[in-house]
């Protein structure tokens, strides 16, 4: 009698656990477990928020040339998965991000540099004055990078991007950029359009930055696939 | 019989993972107010954004340079009634309550954009905003049912009933707004108001400061009392997340 009743409590509160921590994508390529966010055609499942706006040209999506701002991906939070960016900047060099732990659904543009991380896009952050701190694959101002990974416009990038509980990776071309667990030690902010610092969640909201027409970047593909259990592990 | 045990079990095991101890469930369940303000320092609150506050005779003075916000460190509160006494020091200053923040704040955006500012102003005219601004509207969102303010520095009282999605706000003993999720608002108007969308049923809570320079409001009363069940008449218990009123 009592053994049954411990199996229901506990069957009800793992559909609980379930329920909030499998909110991944329905469907996806059962070979790969991969599921594409941008349908190469236009920007079904995606939002815009800021001033400007983004669109999808030749299948690719364009950030920058309509204005400042934010889209973002509508599928709602995703944790515990890899998120693959196949990016090129239009001219040499170029400025966007990819955000990631956006605690909650974007209004405007403003809450996701806050309360979450924007993985930066972006060779040459010296010609804005900002350090290596700032330079493609970092976590915005809080990351060193562990290698110099890019390749410069127009050459295509992929971006990989895995968010395992707390601790986020960021391998670009191959090579691991960013390798960070929250709670690591981070600089203080040296700019005042430098995020808040402070923890951020394990599962949040995901979009791409677009900045301004003279930093265009173009996106090929962005797709996004749960951990295998040994790699939760 | 067994499905109701299964219940119990389960509601006990969720207890135990959302509340931080019974003692917090029952102080949250007594129904008595709980004073937020100790009137000698700001412990339990933090401030985010320019400038500062000052405690002044165990009295919360806003100012100070630029735009801030002080907020209760105690956690989401819902389901109760936040209670705030104050006053102007002129005839005209302004600030704000927010209610239904629904993340812990790090600045004095996100608080404005998701969650609510219980307006106080009571002439928003001066800074060309219409009544959709004044003392005890949810700030842009709501029209005034009435006009309850007191001018200059004599005391106001403020009650803000949060019952799920529905927000109230009793000024001096008078229903000044009455708003439930999805109910109608007006478009933006302005720049610098803020987002619409839905707000939580459960939030973080804070104090305005604006321009500080030429506003200063006085506090000297905030506290908080759980609502009494709608159903039963019961005290209702915490429903989702703790409201940690430690």
């Amino acid at each position: 009698m009592f053994k049954r009743l411990v199996i229901q409590a506990c069957m009800v509160v793992m559909a609980i656990v379930v329920l909030i921590s499998c909110r991944q994508p329905q469907a996806a390529d059962p070979a790969t477990g991969w599921k594409e966010l941008f349908n190469g055609k236009d920007l079904t499942g995606w939002k815009f928020v800021g001033r400007g706006s983004a669109e999808v040209k030749d299948g690719l999506i364009q950030t920058g040339v309509h204005g400042e701002g934010l889209l973002y991906w509508t599928g709602g939070k995703v944790g515990h998965c890899m998120i693959r960016v196949v990016y090129r900047m239009q001219h040499e060099n170029g400025n966007s991000g990819v955000f990631i732990r956006i605690p909650l659904e974007p209004r405007e543009d403003e809450m996701p540099v806050t309360y979450g991380y924007e993985v930066q896009i972006d060779n040459h952050p010296e010609t804005s004055g900002e350090d290596e701190y700032h330079s493609t694959g970092t976590l915005y101002s809080l990351t060193k990078p562990l290698t110099k990974a890019w390749k410069p416009g127009p050459e295509w990038n992929t971006m990989d991007i895995t968010l395992n509980g707390p601790h986020t990776i960021v391998v670009l071309n191959g090579a691991k950029v960013t390798d960070y667990t929250e709670g690591d030690s981070v600089p203080d902010q040296k700019f005042d359009f430098e995020p808040v610092r402070g923890p951020r969640p394990d599962e949040g909201w995901i979009g791409l930055q677009s900045e301004s027409l003279k930093d265009v970047v173009l996106f090929k593909q962005v797709a996004i696939r749960p951990l295998s259990q040994q790699e939760v592990k | 019989m067994l499905n109701r045990r299964a219940a119990h079990l389960c509601a006990l095991i969720l207890m135990t993972v959302y509340f931080p101890s019974a003692q917090d469930a029952a102080i949250a369940s007594s129904g008595v107010w709980k004073q937020l303000l100790n009137g000698q320092a700001l412990t339990g609150w933090k401030h985010v954004g320019e400038g500062g506050m000052k405690m002044v005779g165990g009295q919360i003075r806003t100012g100070g340079k630029g735009v801030w916000l002080l907020y209760w460190t105690g956690g989401v509160v819902s389901n109760c009634t936040i209670r705030i006494v104050y006053r102007m020091s002129g005839d005209y200053d302004r600030s704000g309550v927010f209610v239904r923040i629904p993340i812990e704040p790090r600045d004095v955006e996100m608080p404005f954009d998701y969650g609510y500012q219980v307006q106080i102003d009571n002439h928003p005219e001066t800074s060309y905003e219409d009544e959709y601004h004044v003392t005890g509207t949810l700030y842009s969102f709501t029209k005034p049912l009435a006009k309850a303010w007191r001018p200059g520095s004599e005391w106001n009282t403020m009650e803000i009933p949060l019952r799920g999605p529905r927000t109230i706000v009793m000024l001096n003993g008078v229903k000044v707004t009455d708003y439930t999720e999805g109910d109608p608002v007006p478009a933006r108007k302005l720049d610098w108001e803020p987002q619409r969308g839905r707000r939580p049923d459960e939030g973080w809570i804070g104090l305005q400061n604006v321009d500080g320079k030429k506003h200063h409001v006085f506090f000297k009363e905030v506290a908080i009392r759980q609502l009494p069940s709608a159903k039963d008449g019961k005290e209702v218990l915490h429903e989702r997340t703790g409201n940690r009123f430690k």
